[in-house]
């Protein structure tokens, strides 16, 4: 009914064993005329409430950073094809640094997940330095996205966007510019290879002239499509499958095409160091790169291309263990710069 | 430290505080003044704004004031600001101050509105309603304080840059809580003070009243505040709820993807209901385990904590292989909700059972009730309403909360406000919304359920009228409204913070609810006495003429017309048939109210002003014809005098107590001082409290020995006679008799206010029959006060807090 089975009446006695060896100190501040009479129903609650665990061999848990409209469909064909039942805990980039990453790193001594499905690079690479998934073979790429320029098609009928964020700086832009703030997410990543591509200081320059352009900063890429789906903006920088989503939700937006300044961001999937279900975690990652699930992804817009390799445009090709060492200079200067 | 951040945090939590708080206030005085029904329809508009994603309510009024907004072509407003930010957290946040002032003005006593004339409009507000409110206003303020500057969403999308910002950002580069910490001192320090505010022990008073009504509170707020506030309050929930909502619904999009949006989310919606409902429930059932704890209020720490980091900690513990069935449960979400909301669970439970009539339970355990007959037949039955606003409004929060969630959420469990939260940010508008509507529903679900489940209890439910109860969900929302009392009478408020009175009241109205009865208004009824043959009932509640509050002294005059006063400081004239006749006001009553009445030689009605240590001969159509009284503790001066009584010979007995524990005998119109009666003690002939009066064909005096729980007698000339009686509630025994009478035949009626009823005692001061006994009903009394006798023997009864007088019409062969 809720979507777990009942667990073994085994875990049950487990538990009340558990219970009974608390001391009786403990509940003696609760000990009190009306306490006797709801303190042990309380527990057996309690208990109830434990044997409703997860204890399956043929489970596979993943934590998904990948739109939950795309992932779970997937799955659920995982499931019927493997007869190993999926579970899922979803994320999005919303909640970017306080939810799977953070719940990774909590678990890392005890880890419940098997699988971490994330949508992009850049938290793949900061958890395999903190050690979060195996030694051998830790992650997979799959597909890309793209950061992308984004514009307002009913405001362009008869002028031409931006086709390089150099333009972006241009004062026919001033107000008119939205991205979401450059220090979270897919917009943080990209700005820091852009830090690496161009080098410290014009990267510096472009930021402060962009600031000076006076753009909305708002807290997520989909936000920015959103504004300039409604004309609040005329042109934004975000991430292509956003603006798939926005011409979906029929915005008039439309992305400007990749270039060199372009950041693809393919998708991860990441088996956990001593996953509990590391065998049915193979067989997902083995599920998830085959071609058609791919191809389906892409259908869908939650990809932009089955890999990397078949962008046809160069892009940013970042270092990404030096982005993570020199991560928190460049943040230093990004607050300087737009948190100001 | 970023200052310029910091600094725009503070302008933020500031402004959109005092813009939360002011239109919480006047909502709130608009709440207050409406009846039950309307108060409902405020309420549940006040929940429903609370209940609204943030997000929904920020796009619909970039929609509005945005730079392409449909609004702007003739409103210049710029929703892009930092009046933007204020406007729409102050949006989202008033009703938190309306709930808690609410909350805080339900205590005051309807006696202190109807006791002062003047007690109206302005001056009410300013020497009433804002002391009451002053704790629940600053406690109100804090919060909404505390979640205005740690909000970071909404400022950002409209481009206000906040302190919250930097944290993120500090946060996620370095992943370290210790730094985040440490950084986030200034945001932290919001959560601190409340937790030193609510650290505060505040006085619980008993208060012996139920809760001002609707009707009172508007009449003595004036038409010109109730307009204001009432119309302020319209464009509020419009502003607040009606807009957003409007957008919500007013989408045929939406309604399109209800049903997928339901199908495919199926799952989160059963664990919604379930997680919210079972972890409301444990919630309460800890609350009310663990309420005596001294440092119980340190379960608000989790409540004031981020809950990311109340998620972290979980793992941290839990995560283990001692807990892994625990710990791979849903136990554990109810667990992380059971102690993020268990301080509300707890707070409620210990000021609904410290508000319990302790009494009752005493008397119940002196009757060897058992703690389950106790919890069951004496708590349960005055704390349930609370409770169950307490249940709702942590249901409420389980149901939209992520941040607790949202590291501890088992696998395949997600919740709908989880799946919202995922949804939003890939843009899937459509079904966000639809899933928003089921969330709603899902919010208001137990107000519906409750308002069913009275109607099929009535038995008067029929398919149909469901539609008639979505305008009377109200009750349910009433509920609510006890709640809002658990924060607010957290704080030192010195005059009344006890919830008796109102759950109280909230008891009858629930069992008048579900049972659909009504009280009788018939003015009489038979009389169960040997002596009298019915009873009329005489005046009613309220400042009206011929109403009352707490009638504490009767008279006639010798046409057998009744003198009534009480704590309006009127003396109001009753003819014989009880019809109201005329009134006067004393002219000073800030004091205190007059109290003791009696008929002089002359026929004038003779009033006592304790406070001004006076006595007052009155005429019979209220004009002051003497006026005497020397304040002191010497022979023949008076202290603080009770009662009179004047003999044959038209001398003046007036009884005193405090620094003075005597009866006096003075000549006629206090000319001169005669006689001094006994002193403090409980010795024969001495006094502890003489209260009332008598006087006999004999012209022996009878002095109503309140807190000696007697009565004595003394002769003529002063000398004692004897006493009788002692503290019990048999026969023959009595509590706290306040008055006297003794009629012509000599048979005594004493008046006992602690047992509440009438003792008649014979001449021979042989208890002969008792009337009544503590009740509401004709014929019953609650702490009666005073008596009187006319020419015919019928007895008035002053039943001071049933606010009425009764009369007791002497049977002709008595």
């Amino acid at each position: 009914m809720i979507g777990f089975p009942c667990g073994p009446s085994r875990t049950l006695r487990e538990i009340t064993k558990i219970l009974e060896k608390f001391p009786r100190w403990i509940f003696r501040g609760a000990v009190n005329r009306l306490d006797r009479f709801l303190t042990w129903p309380f527990l057996f609650f309690c208990v109830a409430l434990a044997g409703c665990s997860q204890k399956d061999a043929r489970v596979v848990v993943i934590y998904a950073s990948q739109d939950q409209v795309y992932a779970e469909p997937l799955l659920n064909d995982f499931t019927k094809k493997t007869g190993i039942e999926a579970r899922a805990v979803y994320d999005s980039e919303a909640v970017k640094t306080v939810g799977l990453v953070n719940r990774l790193l909590a678990e890392r001594d005890h880890p419940q997940c098997d699988v971490f499905w994330n949508n992009e690079e850049f938290r793949t690479h900061q958890l395999t330095a903190q050690g979060i998934f195996r030694e051998i073979d830790p992650w997979r790429a799959i597909g890309y996205r793209s950061r992308r320029i984004v514009i307002n098609t009913n405001l362009f009928l008869n002028a031409s966007g931006p086709t390089s964020l150099l333009e972006l700086t241009n004062v026919q832009w001033r107000g008119k510019l939205a991205l979401a703030y450059p220090l979270f997410g897919t917009t943080a990543a990209h700005f820091l290879a852009l830090r690496e591509h161009w080098g410290e200081s014009r990267w510096l320059e472009w930021c402060r002239m962009v600031l000076a352009n006076r753009p909305m900063l708002v807290d997520g890429n989909s936000v920015v499509v959103k504004l300039v789906g409604r004309g609040e903006a005329w042109v934004g920088l975000t991430d292509s499958d956003d603006i798939a989503a926005g011409q979906r939700e029929g915005l008039p937006v439309a992305s400007v095409p990749l270039s060199d300044e372009s950041l693809l961001i393919p998708n991860t999937l990441g088996v956990i160091r001593n996953a509990p279900h590391a065998e049915a975690a193979q067989r997902f990652l083995e599920f998830m790169q085959q071609p058609e699930v791919l191809e389906r992804l892409v259908r869908e817009n939650a990809l932009e291309g089955k890999s990397p390799a078949d962008a046809k445009t160069p892009t940013l090709k970042p270092n990404w263990d030096a982005l993570i060492r020199e991560l928190p200079q460049a943040t230093t200067k990004l607050k300087e710069i737009f948190l100001r | 430290m970023n200052w310029a951040l910091l600094q725009n945090s503070l302008w933020v939590g500031v402004l959109s505080t005092a813009l939360a708080v002011a239109s919480g206030s006047l909502a709130a005085l608009c709440a207050a003044s409406l009846n039950s029904r309307w108060r409902g329809v405020c309420l549940c508009g006040a929940i429903v704004t609370l209940a609204l994603p943030p997000f929904l309510v920020t796009n619909c009024w970039l929609y509005l004031l945005g730079h392409t907004g449909v609004w702007r072509t003739w409103l210049p407003l710029s929703i892009y600001s930092l009046g933007g930010t204020v406007w729409i957290l102050a949006l989202m946040n008033w009703p938190i101050t309306m709930f808690l002032v609410l909350g805080a003005w339900q205590r005051i006593e309807p006696g202190q509105l109807e006791n002062e004339p003047k007690m109206r409009g302005w001056p009410m507000m300013r020497w009433l309603l804002f002391p009451m409110a002053k704790p629940a206003l600053g406690l109100s303020a804090l919060l909404t304080f505390v979640l205005t500057i740690n909000n970071f969403g909404i400022p950002s999308l409209l481009q206000t840059k906040v302190f919250a910002a930097e944290l993120w950002v500090d946060f996620s580069t370095t992943f370290s809580y210790w730094d985040a910490l440490r950084l986030g001192w200034p945001l932290a320090l919001g959560p601190i003070l409340l937790l030193l505010w609510l650290n505060r022990r505040g006085i619980a008073w008993p208060a012996v009243e139920g809760s001002v009504s609707s009707r009172l509170f508007k009449n003595r707020l004036g038409q010109n505040w109730f307009l204001t506030s009432g119309l302020f309050m319209c464009v509020l929930v419009f502003f607040a709820a009606g807009i957003p909502l409007g957008q919500l619904f007013g989408s045929t999009r939406t309604w399109a993807e209800l049903p997928s949006a339901f199908a495919a989310g199926k799952a989160a919606f059963e664990n919604s209901i379930f997680f919210a409902a079972i972890s409301a429930s444990v919630a309460v059932v800890v609350g009310l385990m663990c309420w005596r704890w001294r440092l119980g209020y340190l379960l608000w720490i989790p409540f004031l904590v981020p809950g990311v980091l109340l998620g972290i900690i979980l793992i941290f513990t839990l995560n283990r292989p001692l807990f892994t069935a625990f710990y791979q449960s849903v136990g554990l979400v109810i667990f992380g909700f059971a102690i993020r909301y268990v301080a509300l669970g707890w707070s409620g439970a210990r000021h609904a059972l410290q508000a319990a009539d302790p009494d009752l339970t005493s008397a119940a355990k002196l009757e060897g009730a058992s703690p389950w007959q106790i919890l069951w037949q004496i708590h349960w039955p005055q704390i349930a309403s609370m409770m169950a606003g307490v249940w709702y409004v942590i249901y409420l929060l389980c149901l939209w909360d992520v941040e607790t969630l949202v590291l501890i959420v088992p696998p395949g469990a997600e919740t709908l406000a989880l799946r919202i939260f995922n949804l939003l940010h890939y843009g899937h508008n459509d079904q966000v919304n639809a899933l928003c509507a089921l969330l709603l529903i899902l919010a208001l679900a137990p107000l519906f359920l409750w308002r069913i489940a009275g109607k099929i209890r009535k038995g008067g439910f029929v398919g149909p009228q469901l539609f008639k109860t979505a305008t009377s969900l109200t009750a349910g929302a009433n509920r609510l409204f006890q709640t809002l009392i658990l924060f607010a009478s957290r704080k030192g408020q010195g005059s009344s913070t006890s919830l008796r009175p109102v759950a109280k009241f909230s008891s009858a109205a629930l069992i008048c609810f579900i049972a659909g009865c009504s009280p009788t208004t018939s003015n009489d009824a038979v009389a169960q006495s040997q002596i009298f043959s019915s009873v009329h009932l005489i005046g009613s509640r309220g400042t009206g003429l011929g109403q009352f509050n707490k009638p504490r002294s009767v008279a006639v005059d010798a046409q057998d017309n009744l003198y009534v006063v009480d704590m309006t400081g009127r003396v109001q004239k009753f003819s014989p048939a009880g019809t109201f006749l005329s009134s006067w006001q004393m002219p000073q009553t800030d004091l205190g109210k007059p109290k003791g009445m009696c008929r002089d030689r002359d026929g004038n009605i003779v009033v006592i002003e304790p406070h001004y240590s006076r006595v007052n001969h009155y005429s019979l159509g209220g004009k002051l014809m003497a006026q005497w009284g020397d304040r002191g503790t010497n022979r023949g001066q008076l202290m603080f005098p009770r009662a009179a009584v004047v003999n044959s010979r038209g001398e003046i007995f007036v009884s005193e107590y405090g620094k003075s524990e005597r009866v006096q005998k003075f000549s006629a119109l206090g000319r001169e001082f005669l006689q001094e009666i006994g002193q403090g003690g409980p010795e024969n002939g001495c006094f502890n409290r003489a209260e009332g009066l008598g006087i006999d064909r004999q012209d022996r005096l009878y002095v109503a020995d309140s807190c000696n729980h007697r009565i004595q007698i003394f002769s003529a000339t002063g000398e004692f006679i004897t006493s009788y009686g002692h503290a019990g509630d048999g026969p023959g025994e009595l509590s706290y008799p306040y008055d006297i009478q003794v009629d012509a035949e000599g048979r005594q009626y004493v008046c006992e206010f602690g047992n509440s009823r009438i003792q008649i005692f014979d001449s021979q001061n042989r208890s002969l029959e008792i009337i009544g006994g503590p009740g509401s009903a004709l014929g019953r009394f609650n702490n009666p006060w005073s008596l009187a006798l006319d020419s015919k023997g019928n007895l008035y009864v002053a039943d001071s807090q049933n606010h009425r007088v009764q009369k007791f019409l002497r049977k002709t062969s008595a």
